[in-house]
Parts: structure tokens; C-alpha cells; sequence
């Protein structure tokens, strides 16, 4: 499922006094099956843009096209589930009690597909009998993104999935994401600070800046504009940075590479 | 050194089940510990008990008068502490709180308006400051009361890396000049670079208590636990093992100029 934005601008308070303009002329399109990270400082109009894409709201001027057709009041992408929305706090997620209400919400008492969920984010059965309150935080989040997987959204859109998550419940977040999207083609945007984390992860990256598109484009590509990172206080992934260090320091081209033990290598070949 | 918390052979339960058995821990007056463990290591557990959140007998604390006023906590999420509309309302209501005369109380809010550069952020309502303003405001609700132990649990976890250098520099100067005893709960083990203690905890134990750099050498055992190890200190110690370095390090410029001597 592909969404477009063609210059789309919002404002909250239209027409009162405070009218603020918190995105201005917004071009993107988010192609089918694709992993994409969304980055900025607070207040870049990176919740507003999931808004728009969830249809909460719509926008002041330009128009949102999903699937071939312009969003509007009556469009309910959201609301039918082709779009999957795991927020921030695993406490605004919640409508029930328990694991076993939760994810059958959507899905009534269809066992198969709520077990499948749990099986997905690696979770196992016991979880069905367990009340959410005397869950971990991490499993909060894993239960919350189960529930969004019953109705297997086209599009998913997580907020800071990896806050506060430890390294294996990370790990597994990455290779959950990863999977989802390799087997079922689903478009999954993320929205986050966490540059390692996207790094990882997403194969675009748009970055946010006061309410208009700071950059966009293939990670490798964001990754090489070190001074618009910089001057922007957006941090670059860390084996990155080192190499670059390596680079600016001893004038050694160390390569590209995504993982510690490669980088290893390289350091030993070039010493 | 004088110790300022003291748990001695501490047992607590939660719903029958054993978070802590036997659990010891010292905390030294004016020092900065750092305490790390994986999801469900009794991290939070932790956090209560040294506040005295959870009352328990095998604790003892050392020169706490009033618990609320001497020991700050600062949450990771403090989006519903707030009450008032603005910055300064937030700030000035502390006052029926604080015991001080009313000079002596003014002053201490414009220090720590300079101190946190809360300036800007008066008369602004909390609910519309971001992470980092947010974490700052409280911080700054917690200072008024001069604390003698400042408890962090997750407190940088939601906000972005330049706003918690900005708060850690902030804290390192208060804590200097008022030695003010740190006591951080984080899963970022970069957070212990500079300070005196790291303790890594895990299902309720001491795993290991050290010196940062020290307890950062036993990085498999730590990555067992599921603990992140920090880029720096991955990269250095696996440069190590080829033979190319000799030491951990803490700083990218210091181990790219002992490589390419």
C-alpha cells in the first residue's frame, strides 16, 4: 500500500489568533514494502505526520493519497486496520484487561491467529492467560505489537519501539520488523530518535526539521551528509562516526560497514 | 569514606515471588554509582526501595532528616507530574513545601533557573515542552529541595542524546559544588564514563560492582545478561584481542591515536 503526500501543509487553530503551521509543503511517498525511519528533534511534526498518514486529522492545503485514493473524511484506512499504529507508551495502547482480550479485539475468539501473533513476536502461549498489568514493560510492548500484527495491517507505524527494551528484546525487535516486512511486504515506518537503532533496521530515512523535510532518501545517502547531521545536532550512527574519525584524523579509508566485526577487520588490515 | 544508604541482607517478595534475597549494597556520601541490569533484573524494585518508597528495616540511611525532601527522583516519564499551567507556577508552588524563608527560597529558584536555563520556559505550559524541556523542568523541581541523594531511574531514556549530555553536565556541576550523591539507573552503560561506581545487577543479585572501566573489562558476561555494551568499549575490547590496543577505552580520539601511533 503506497502513501503520497503531495504538499501537504497543517495548521492547528486554522484561522483562530494562535493558527500555527507545525508542517509545511510535505513531499513524500512511502512505496509499498519498504522500511523507513522518520528522525527529527521534538516538536519536527513527526507525530502530525503520523497523524495525517492514520487519518486522525487531515491537512490544511495538498492532499494524502493512499492506495490510489485521496484521503479524506470518509476514508478509513485507520479505522479498517490497513494501518497499524503501536504508539510510544504501551499504556495508550491497551482497551482490555488481559492478553488473551487484547489481541482478540479485533479478532474475536479466532485462537489461530492470536496464538500466531504471540508466536510472531516471539512470545509463547503461557502469555494468553496473563493479565497485562503484570506484564514487563518490554513484554507491554511485544504484546502491543502482537495485537496490531492480528489484524495484519498493511502498513505498520511504531513509535519508539525500542525504548527501554534491553539488548536480546532489541535484537528481537530488529529481526521481528525485518521478518514481517521480508515475508508479508508489509511498508513499516518507525519514528525515532535512536539513530543506531534505525541504522539497523529501515533502508530510508526522512528527517524532520521545524515542520518541513530536513533531508530524505536512501540511509547510506543521509549518512554521508556528516555536516548537515552535525549541524543539526542529528546524531550518525556510532561505526560511522568512527570511521569517519579514522578518516579526518589519520587520512586511513576504512570502508563501509554495518557491523563491529567487519570494521575489526578493516582497522587490523590498515594498520 | 561515610556511607550515606546502607541496605544490609535485605529479602523482598512480591506476590510470593523472591525479587531480592540477602541483597547488600552500600552507598557512599558524594559518590556517583551507576546501576545497569536487564528487563526484569529488580532494577525498579530497586529504585523504590532505595527512595524509601518501600519501607523496609534493613535499610539504613545516614544523615536524612525528611525522606521526600532529601532524596530526588527523577522518572524517566514526567508528563503527569505536572499541576499547574506554567513553568514558574510549578516552581513557585514547591514553596509551601520547602520550609525556607521567602528570600531564601527566591533565591534558590533563580539559581536554579540559571543553573537548568529555564528562562525561556516560565510561562509555558508543561504539557507542551518537549522530552528534554521536561526532564530539565523536573530536574529543577527536585534541586529546589536541595536533595542529599538524587535517584535517576531511566531518567534520559525519552529524550534525545544532545538534551541528556546538556542535563548530565548540569548534574555533574550541581553535584560538585553541593556533593550531592548520584545514584543512576540506566540500561546505557556511556553513562558510567567518568564516574566512580558501575554495578551490574541481574534476577536480584550483585553480578558485578566496580569501577567503570574495570567492570566494562568483563564485556561478555555482560553482553550475556543482555546488557548493551557501549560502541567504544565493544570496539576497543575487540581490538584488544587482536593485539592492536592493550586497554579499554572510553574515548574515540584517544584509542584512534594509540592504533595509528
Amino acid at each position: 500500500m503506497e502513501i503520497i503526500f503531495n504538499a501537504v501543509s497543517f495548521n492547528y487553530n486554522v484561522g483562530l489568533i494562535n493558527e500555527e503551521q507545525v508542517l509545511k509543503n510535505i513531499n513524500l511517498s512511502f512505496e509499498s514494502g519498504k522500511i523507513y525511519g522518520i528522525t527529527g528533534k521534538s516538536g519536527s511534526g513527526k507525530t502530525t505526520l503520523i497523524q495525517l498518514i492514520k487519518g486522525v486529522i487531515l491537512p490544511t492545503s495538498g492532499n494524502i493519497v493512499i492506495d490510489k485514493k485521496i484521503v479524506n473524511k470518509s476514508s478509513k484506512f485507520y479505522e479498517n486496520k490497513k494501518i497499524g499504529y503501536v504508539p510510544q507508551f504501551s499504556e495508550d495502547y491497551f482497551l482490555e484487561d488481559s492478553v488473551d482480550k487484547e489481541l482478540g479485539y479485533i479478532v474475536g475468539n479466532n485462537t489461530y491467529i492470536k496464538l500466531n501473533s504471540l508466536n510472531m513476536v516471539g512470545l509463547s502461549e503461557d502469555y494468553m492467560n496473563k493479565k497485562i498489568n503484570e506484564l514487563s514493560f518490554s513484554d507491554k510492548r511485544l504484546i502491543s505489537i502482537a495485537a496490531t500484527l492480528t489484524y495484519a495491517p498493511r502498513v505498520l507505524i511504531l513509535d519508539e519501539p525500542g525504548l527501554g527494551l534491553d539488548k536480546f528484546n532489541k535484537e528481537k525487535l530488529i529481526k521481528l520488523l525485518k521478518n514481517i516486512n521480508n515475508k508479508y511486504k508489509v511498508t513499516i515506518i518507525i519514528v525515532s530518535h535512536d539513530i543506531n537503532l534505525l541504522n539497523q533496521i529501515v533502508s530510508e530515512i526522512i528527517i524532520l526539521k521545524d515542520g518541513k523535510i530536513l533531508s530524505q532518501g536512501s540511509k547510506e545517502d543521509i549518512f554521508k551528509k556528516t555536516s548537515l547531521l552535525n549541524k543539526n545536532n542529528i546524531e550518525s550512527p556510532k561505526i560511522l562516526d568512527f570511521i569517519n574519525l579514522v578518516q579526518k584524523e589519520k587520512n586511513i579509508k576504512l570502508g563501509s560497514y554495518d557491523d563491529v566485526r567487519d570494521l575489526i577487520k578493516a582497522v587490523y588490515r590498515n594498520v | 569514606m561515610n556511607n550515606i544508604i546502607s541496605i544490609n541482607n535485605l529479602d523482598h517478595f512480591y506476590n510470593k515471588k523472591i525479587i531480592f534475597k540477602n541483597f547488600s549494597i552500600d552507598i557512599e556520601d558524594g559518590s556517583w554509582t551507576t546501576i545497569v541490569g536487564p528487563n526484569s533484573s529488580g532494577k525498579t524494585t530497586l529504585v523504590y526501595l532505595l527512595a524509601g518508597l518501600i519501607k523496609n528495616n534493613n535499610i539504613k540511611y545516614y544523615n536524612i532528616k525528611d525522606r521526600k525532601k532529601d532524596i530526588g527522583i527523577l522518572f524517566d516519564n514526567p508528563r503527569n507530574n505536572f499541576i499547574t499551567n506554567t513553568v514558574k507556577d510549578e516552581l513557585l508552588l514547591s514553596f509551601n513545601y520547602s520550609n525556607s524563608s521567602k528570600k531564601d527560597f527566591d533565591d534558590k529558584i533563580e539559581d536554579i533557573i540559571d543553573l537548568l536555563k529555564l528562562e525561556n520556559l516560565l510561562y509555558k505550559d508543561p504539557m507542551t515542552l518537549s522530552g528534554g524541556e521536561l526532564q530539565r523542568v523536573s530536574l529543577g523541581l527536585i534541586l529546589i529541595y536541595n536533595p542529599k541523594i538524587l535517584i535517576m531511574d531511566d531518567a534520559f531514556s525519552m529524550i534525545s542524546n544532545k538534551d541528556k549530555q546538556d542535563l548530565i553536565r548540569v548534574i555533574k556541576r550541581y553535584k560538585k559544588d553541593n556533593n550531592m550523591t548520584i545514584i543512576n539507573f540506566t540500561d546505557d552503560l556511556e553513562e558510567s564514563f567518568g564516574t566512580n561506581r558501575l554495578v551490574i545487577i541481574n534476577k536480584g543479585k550483585i553480578v558485578i560492582d566496580g569501577k567503570p572501566k574495570d567492570v566494562m573489562k568483563n564485556d561478555t558476561m555482560i553482553n550475556r545478561l543482555g546488557i548493551e555494551i557501549p560502541f567504544i568499549v565493544d570496539l576497543s575490547s575487540k581490538l584488544k584481542l587482536y593485539g592492536l590496543i592493550d586497554d579499554i577505552y572510553f574515548d574515540e580520539e584517544t584509542l584512534v591515536n594509540d592504533i595509528w601511533k
